[in-house]
């Protein structure tokens, strides 16, 4: 058996491989867009709504909910990303349990690049937040001597944050072949089920934690800005 | 197990892709129809508040004036009542008038009823009591009655009032100074002639005396131009004494109006 989709090539030309993990990656792409385009091409904005979009809007009010509670910002500027990663995520491991369906969360290199996404959207978000110098200086918070601690930190978590995903995915994957072997009746059908809940959870992980990777840049910012305030306030009084 | 460059480049390019798309097609769409809900349900709460504090107003300005009705109700109850009164008293005055004027024309009715009865009487009754005198005194009627008539017409025309006087004198001249004398019964030449005399005497003293007779007066005497009749008779007395006996009559039917 295969342990990841990448070693399952239905095409390939030189470097260029088409494996099991991108042609799945499509799929779960058409099939959010598709779903989301089929149902928000007719949108209600009266109070009752199709079922389709009550889904949805339920999806995005507990994403935006979540976002609002860890960021304690408003979700517009990090709905799309944050939000994608984790829907993306969570179709691609809820469709696990779909005999034949390879979830190319299960590909290291997909969680690798989910988390080179993040990796990188850090730094973005920060720069877009307070500018460029108002961000690496915060590599130097608190002391300079922590930058190199800051940077490690920074890929550590980056290369945590892949692994985790890749090593729950396919260890789920692995558990259900391995309890096939072992007991194929009943047993496949609990590990299953427990794979779903696995899977929203890791997708749950994922998308929290880019957030809070996100947000803690930020927050360390705006903690900063209201500690200097505070101060300024207390030499200004009596 | 190891990372495929190639795979993760396309799924970082795949992933930014469905980014966009989702985006695009979910987030954007969503959350606007969401905001505009949001919209338009907090327009429509708005809107029930402001009818809600409308209606409350509304309601208010009822409640204020029930209270202010309840109020001015006993106000209002005695003045109609007052009204009422005074319409009634209008009504009640009106049909006194109206009785009044009823009873008035039921008087006048009456009155004329009277008066036409009582005229029918007293025709009825001169007519007899001339009927009685002419007869009478027809019958009794000789010369020497007409010469104490002469004599009385003649005493009557010295005492005559001096305008009166005047006016049969003017009469007189205008007739060229002719005057008719008319007696019942013929007269003797001296009796004309001393009423001649007593006429030139006393109008005029080229007048010309034209005696006639005439059926008509009772023991008595009539002068008369084209203008002007004086005339003394027994008529006159009876005219009195009707006149005197319609008096008495009045009198009764009025106290007996009175009565009633």
């Amino acid at each position: 058996m295969d342990i990841t989709p990448d070693a399952i090539v239905y095409w390939e030309a030189g470097s260029v491989r088409i494996t099991a993990t991108l042609v799945f990656t499509w799929l779960v792409m058409a099939i959010l867009v598709g779903g989301s385009w089929l149902v928000t091409r007719r949108l209600s904005t009266e109070t009752t709504l199709s079922r389709g979009q009550s889904l949805l809007e339920i999806v995005v009010e507990i994403i935006q909910e979540q976002i609002r509670d860890v960021t304690q910002q408003e979700p517009a500027r990090y709905l799309p990303f944050v939000g994608t990663l984790f829907l993306f995520i969570a179709v691609s491991n809820i469709l696990a349990i779909v005999p034949g369906f390879h979830p190319p969360t299960g590909s290291l290199s997909t969680t690798a690049a989910l988390a080179l996404c993040v990796f990188v959207s850090v730094p973005l978000f920060g720069i877009a937040e307070r500018g460029v110098g108002g961000f690496l200086r915060a590599y130097l918070q608190p002391s300079a001597f922590l930058l190199p601690f800051n940077i490690i930190g920074e890929l550590t978590r980056t290369v945590a944050l892949a692994l985790r995903l890749f090593g729950n995915v396919m260890s789920g994957t692995m558990m259900v072949a391995a309890a096939l072997a072992i007991a194929p009746l009943f047993f496949p059908v609990i590990m299953s089920a427990l794979g779903l809940l696995i899977g929203l959870i890791q997708a749950y992980i994922f998308a929290i934690l880019a957030l809070v990777f996100i947000a803690s840049a930020n927050q360390a910012h705006q903690e900063q800005a209201q500690t200097a305030s505070i101060n300024e306030k207390r030499r200004d009084g009596p | 197990m190891g990372v495929d460059w190639f795979t993760l480049i396309a799924q970082i390019i795949n992933f930014l892709v469905l980014v966009w798309l989702l985006k695009h097609f979910l987030y954007g769409r969503i959350v606007g129809a969401m905001k505009e809900r949001e919209a338009k349900i907090a327009g429509r709460l708005d809107e029930a508040a402001r009818q809600r504090a409308s209606a409350e107003a509304e309601a208010e300005l009822f409640r204020a004036r029930n209270l202010e009705f309840e109020a001015n109700r006993e106000d209002m109850l005695a003045r109609a009542g007052d009204e009422a009164e005074v319409h009634r008293e209008q009504l009640m005055e009106a049909a006194r008038r109206d009785a009044e004027k009823a009873q008035v024309e039921w008087l006048e009715a009456l009155q004329r009823e009277r008066q036409g009865l009582l005229q029918d009487f007293r025709e009825r009754l001169g007519q007899e009591v001339f009927s009685l005198a002419r007869r009478g005194l027809s019958e009794l009627a000789d010369a020497a009655l007409e010469e104490q008539i002469l004599k009385v017409f003649l005493e009557r025309l010295q005492t005559l009032d001096p305008a009166e006087r005047n006016a049969i004198a003017t009469a007189v001249r205008e007739a060229d100074r002719e005057i008719e004398v008319r007696t019942a019964f013929p007269i003797s030449p001296e009796a004309r002639e001393r009423l001649s005399l007593a006429l030139q005497r006393e109008l005029d003293d080229s007048v010309e005396a034209r005696f006639t007779t005439s059926a008509d007066i009772i023991c008595g005497v009539e002068l008369r131009t084209p203008s002007h009749r004086f005339v003394w008779n027994v008529d006159s007395y009876l005219e009195g004494l009707e006149a005197s006996l319609f008096e008495a009559l009045d009198e009764n039917a009025e106290k007996h109006a009175r009565l009633q």
